[in-house]
């Protein structure tokens, strides 16, 4: 857990240095482009249940590899994947309105800051989100149930 | 599909229109009826291939709530189902874009170009919007079931 934790810290001071200190971090606050990802995650509940969602989170940060549980592996796996694949999507259509909001008032260049924000914003956090959280999560999930395979073939 | 992910769905849905407004966007930025019929076009081309009981069907299955009179060679078909209107409105959205820049490109008032533009980028949109409220959550429902019914690990 420590090594996770320290991997986690070095790869946000990386992520601060590569963006030029914490002062400009407000610029990158937005909140229409956190409602868009937001509806990646609420979608997620209309296609698995709670359990479902809560025993992925649990099953992707327990040390503890548990021989029954495969199935519930693979299915938490999958439900981390398909919150990526929506916040992904969800961005994508905010960039897409965003570039409808920009080309469609070319002429009024006050509404240009916040449809560039918007365009920008919200596929960053996407992928932030998926590569910094939702990925190692799935990952973690896919290596539970890669080993418990070769465990079963070993025996 | 149960209440609760019906309510959660049109929650879903109001987050995105909320969150719309939020930018300023307005129904009308959004409307464009060469590029509704456009989508709608590529979604027929889908009966091409498929019965219509056979798209009927796959809808059915996907919203089913019950996992147990469901056949591993009906869920199989129906996700490929899916997979295919997916990519017929995908290529009629980008036919759509690549017509659409022609067309912008030869108009000799530049004044316009930006217009232009923008309307072809809402073709883009309803196919992600169709994509992300309709394709997504139906195949995550279809792989659920085959995750739990069929055991199938990958895709």
């Amino acid at each position: 857990m420590i090594k996770v934790i320290l991997a986690y810290l070095l790869a946000f001071v990386f992520l601060f240095f590569a963006m030029g200190g914490i002062d400009d971090l407000f610029t990158l606050v937005d909140i229409p482009s956190l409602l868009f990802v937001l509806i990646g995650f609420v979608l997620l509940f209309a296609n698995f249940t709670v359990s479902e969602i809560l025993n992925a989170f649990k099953d992707s940060f327990s040390k503890n590899i548990n021989s029954e549980f495969k199935e519930r592996y693979i299915l938490g796996s999958f439900v981390i994947k398909t919150a990526g694949n929506y916040i992904l999507y969800v961005a994508i259509i905010a960039t897409i309105i965003g570039l409808v909001m920009i080309l469609g008032n070319l002429a009024a260049m006050d509404k240009l800051a916040p449809s560039i924000a918007l365009s920008m914003i919200a596929p960053f956090y996407a992928v932030l989100i998926k590569f910094v959280v939702l990925l190692p999560m799935s990952n973690s999930l896919d290596k539970k149930v890669i080993l418990l395979e070769e465990s079963q073939k070993g025996e | 599909m149960n209440t609760f992910s019906k309510i959660i769905y049109l929650f879903s849905i109001a987050i995105f229109i909320y969150a719309s407004s939020l930018c300023g966007v307005t129904f009308s930025y959004l409307y464009d009826v060469p590029s509704l019929f456009f989508i709608i076009g590529g979604l027929i081309f889908t009966f091409v291939n498929y019965n219509f009981s056979d798209v009927k069907n796959t809808f059915k299955i996907a919203l089913s709530s019950n996992l147990t009179n469901i056949e591993k060679n009906e869920l199989i078909l129906s996700k490929e189902i899916i997979n295919k209107m997916w990519s017929y409105v995908l290529f009629s959205s980008i036919t759509l874009v690549l017509a659409g820049i022609i067309f912008s490109l030869a108009e000799s008032d530049t004044s316009k170009i930006g217009v232009f533009l923008a309307l072809i980028f809402i073709g883009v949109f309803y196919a992600l919007f169709l994509k992300l409220f309709l394709f997504m959550p139906l195949e995550t429902s279809l792989k659920r079931k085959m995750i739990l019914k069929l055991g199938i690990s990958k895709f």
